[in-house]
């Protein structure tokens, strides 16, 4: 997103916040979604996220402070909270299920529809904050304070769970090759 | 705020990803592809509909009848036959203390 835009958007958001909403929905939509799918790893479940994610924005528009995070910094941080709240959900609820119901007749099948042969299982072994990381460096060429932001993590220990999860990554995928 | 950003800071995590590019281009490769293949959804694709979408998603959550929760329900299911075989089977130390009772 250009600088440009980045300070057009918090001037807008100062004078009108419901006129922004759809700039500011049409110029991220993607990169949630995007990060929303890559750390859930269900499209499902990544739109239902998504849509949340804007809905929180649109609640909190007036109480986005531009001096603190970008526009793009502050809705990452909106998803990255609601995709760990989810992920821990359902850690919840399967371990319930463990200890319940012996099968799934219908969760796992879903899940695993959108991430077969493809980079996600490698990351859906990463921690949720190392994936992050590894979405919003990689895929989302964020810079080093951008991520310190969204997740509240020094920027040394970004840096260091960045080369920690790439390295995980190559060695994961390394394995399968052979 | 706590982590004040760097020039040097921000240059490294390009630099770290740059590195991991140039030293895996195969993964990289894999990695890039992966991105290309998810497409926005339908229903993303424009504001109204997502806010047409939420209105027919509250409407769903308002409609729909509070479940009891799932603990409560396996509960039931494992006890009720217990619970139902002690209820129906009450009658019979009332009887035999009204028997008791009445002989004496």
């Amino acid at each position: 997103m250009a600088h440009y835009q980045e300070k057009k958007f918090k001037k807008r958001i100062q004078a009108d916040s419901t006129l922004v909403l759809s700039d500011i929905y049409q110029a991220y939509v993607k990169d949630i979604f995007l990060y929303c799918q890559l750390t859930v790893g269900n499209r499902e479940t990544a739109e239902d996220l998504t849509q949340e994610t804007f809905i929180k924005a649109n609640y909190s528009l007036s109480n986005y402070d531009s001096k603190r995070a970008s526009v793009r910094t502050w809705l990452h941080r909106i998803a990255y909270h609601l995709c760990i709240d989810y992920l821990r959900k359902k850690k919840r609820q399967s371990w319930y299920q463990r200890i319940f119901h012996s099968k799934e007749p219908h969760s796992q099948p879903i899940d695993q529809i959108h991430i077969h042969l493809s980079i996600q299982p490698y990351l859906q072994r990463l921690t949720e904050e190392q994936r992050s990381i590894v979405i919003l460096a990689y895929y989302h060429e964020m810079k080093g304070n951008e991520i310190a932001e969204i997740l509240r993590l020094p920027i040394g220990t970004v840096k260091s769970r960045l080369h920690y999860s790439l390295r995980k990554l190559k060695k994961w995928m390394k394995e399968d090759e052979i | 705020m706590n982590h004040r950003p760097s020039q040097q800071s921000k240059d490294e995590i390009e630099m770290i990803i740059n590195q991991f590019r140039n030293q895996e281009p195969s993964i990289a490769k894999r990695m890039d592809q992966e991105i290309e293949q998810i497409k926005l959804p339908i229903s993303l694709q424009h504001l109204p509909t997502i806010k047409k979408t939420w209105s027919i998603r509250l409407s769903e959550w308002i409609s729909t009848p509070i479940q009891p929760p799932r603990l409560l329900d396996f509960l039931l299911l494992r006890f009720s036959g217990l619970a139902s075989s002690i209820l129906l089977s009450l009658p019979i130390p009332i009887l035999l203390l009204y028997l008791y009772l009445g002989r004496g």
